[in-house]
Order: C-alpha cells, then sequence, then structure tokens
C-alpha cells in the first residue's frame, strides 16, 4: 500500500482509502498504483476535511518508509503548517503567436532574447499579481506558454483571495494574448516539505 | 465592469499533471532502453545547448558582442537545436521529452 498523505482527523475516508496511525497523526493509504488515481483520491480526502499533508501521487511512499520518514522529518510540526491549509496554483498562459523562421543565426538569437526577456516579463506580472500579505508562494515555475507558482491559503481565506487575484489582474496591463487561470484549492502539494537526506518525496 | 470567466479544463490538467505526470521521470525499461538512453543522453545536451544560450543572451545584453559574433553564435546554437530535435524524432522523442526531471531540483529544460 502507499501512502497519500497524513491528517489529524479520522475520516470518514473515500472508497478506497484506509487509515494507519504513526508519529502521533492517522496515515492515509491506497492500494492504486497510478498517480492519477492517487491523486483524485488525495484530493477527495482533501475537499472532506481541509486537512492533508500529502506526498507526490507518485512517491510510491510505502507505510514503513513514511514510518522511517518520520524519524527525519517533524511530521507534526509540518501538520500544523498545512493543517485547514490548501494551496491555489495560478498560471499566466499566453496565446503562441506564430514567429516567422529565422534566416540567419543573429535573427535567431534574437528572437530567442526576445522571448526570454518576455519570459522575464511574465515572471514579474505574475509576481506583482499573488504578492500579498502572508502569502506563501512555491517557486515559479515554466511551460512553452505559461509561468505559474502555488499559493498556500487558508480555507476562509479562498474567495478573498480570488476576489484579490481578479482585482489585481484586472489592474496590471497585460498583453491582449494573456490569460490568467487559477485552480484549486486542492492538496497543498507545493508546500508538504518532506525530504530527507535519503529520499524525496514531494 | 465583468470578467470572463470560465472553467478551463486544460489549465486543470496541466495542473494536475504537475503532480502527477507518471512519466516524467527518467526511468531504464528493458524493452525500450535505446529510447530511454536516448532521451537521457539528448535531454543534457539539450540542458547545456540550452545553458550557451543562456549565457550568449547575456552577453548580448551586456553588449559584449559585435555582429559576426551574434551571426556566428546564433547559427551555431540554431544549427545544434536542430540537430538534438532531429536525433531525438529517430529515436521517436519530441523536445517535450527532452526535458529531465531532476527531483527537487525541478526540470532541466
Amino acid at each position: 500500500m502507499n501512502v497519500l498523505g497524513w491528517t489529524t482527523k479520522h475520516g470518514p475516508w473515500p472508497q478506497g482509502v484506509s487509515c494507519g496511525h504513526h508519529a502521533g497523526l492517522f496515515v492515509l493509504l491506497t492500494d492504486a498504483d497510478k498517480g492519477r488515481e492517487r491523486l483524485a483520491l488525495q484530493v477527495q480526502c482533501f475537499k472532506a476535511e481541509w486537512d492533508l499533508m500529502p506526498v507526490a501521487p507518485t512517491a510510491d511512499l510505502s507505510f514503513l518508509q513514511a514510518q522511517r520518514l518520520a524519524e527525519d522529518v517533524d511530521l507534526q510540526e509540518q501538520m500544523r503548517r498545512l493543517s485547514g491549509m490548501g494551496q491555489l496554483t495560478v498560471s499566466l498562459t499566453k496565446a503562441q503567436t506564430t514567429l516567422s523562421k529565422p534566416t540567419s543565426g543573429r535573427q535567431w538569437i534574437h528572437s530567442r532574447k526576445a522571448q526570454h526577456d518576455e519570459m522575464l516579463q511574465d515572471e514579474q506580472i505574475l509576481r506583482s499579481m499573488v504578492a500579498g500579505p502572508k502569502t506563501a508562494l512555491s517557486s515559479l515555475r515554466h511551460q512553452a506558454d505559461a509561468v505559474q507558482c502555488d499559493l498556500l491559503i487558508k480555507q476562509q481565506d479562498v474567495a478573498l483571495t480570488q476576489e484579490r487575484l481578479i482585482t489585481q489582474a484586472a489592474a496590471i496591463d497585460t498583453s491582449p494574448n494573456a490569460s490568467l487561470f487559477v485552480t484549486g484549492p486542492w492538496p497543498p502539494f507545493g508546500f508538504a516539505k518532506l525530504r530527507t537526506d535519503h529520499a524525496a518525496v514531494t | 465592469m465583468t470578467y470572463p470567466f470560465e472553467i478551463n479544463s486544460a489549465a486543470v490538467q496541466d495542473a494536475l499533471a504537475h503532480v502527477a505526470d507518471d512519466n516524467n521521470r527518467v526511468t531504464i525499461d528493458p524493452e525500450t532502453v535505446e529510447q530511454d538512453l536516448a532521451r537521457l543522453v539528448l535531454g543534457l545536451m539539450e540542458f547545456l545547448r540550452q545553458l550557451m544560450e543562456l549565457q550568449a543572451i547575456r552577453q548580448m545584453d551586456n553588449g559584449a558582442l559585435t555582429d559576426i559574433q551574434e551571426e556566428k553564435l546564433g547559427s551555431t546554437l540554431m544549427r545544434a537545436e536542430a540537430a538534438i530535435h532531429d536525433i531525438a524524432a529517430k529515436f521517436g522523442l519530441t523536445p517535450a521529452d527532452l526535458s529531465l526531471d531532476l527531483g527537487p531540483l525541478g526540470k532541466t529544460i
């Protein structure tokens, strides 16, 4: 069985999830072997109680490994930090524009420089959109057409945070082909610090 | 003022894929060993090429390159990228497949 995460609540948990106990916390376990199936269960558990310190769905962390992990990581302290918290994933996406094929090396390197400058500008825009008092942020991630990050928020702050994002997005001047997507709230994957010297599980 | 809200399933899928993509890790499978090794080697080559590209952009920002040097560097990096992508295609790999997940260090590309 693989570990989905830790919680302070006893459940009830969705079908396919069983519950163990160690380090003063409940451990949620599943037989599901696909990352996507485990993720779906984690989201269900999270929605039920807003009390889940998740491991990465693809981590394949066994109950035994989780017990060893508790020797190196202060799970209780982590749980206190994440209980009642979820994450919003905020993504600034730009529609890909079709560029003419560069005909020279100089033209090519200048087009790459323009893309690079645009990426830095997008990072700046995203940072200013998500910045707020007492907001914990993950590091920025880049995709071909997007830059994104995660925000750690309290359950009671979801509506307020979404409203703040809308206001800030409206106030910031972006190009017309830019869109802001907010996904969540969902388990705080980006904020569970479960790494040890032996293994990385998030 | 109104805002155009909609559920964008692609954005949700991207966010889900970030934590649940089973194909992100570098694995060597006996059935696909050639492709897996090619992915690893070409991924590292593309990573190094991108580092050189960033270094070239930094030099351009500092005004350290002449037009001729920009042309030479640009041509070299452009052809190197095309060559890496061509070899990758021969192993059935797309440019996106060359992004290697280094766990807590993030992705190479």
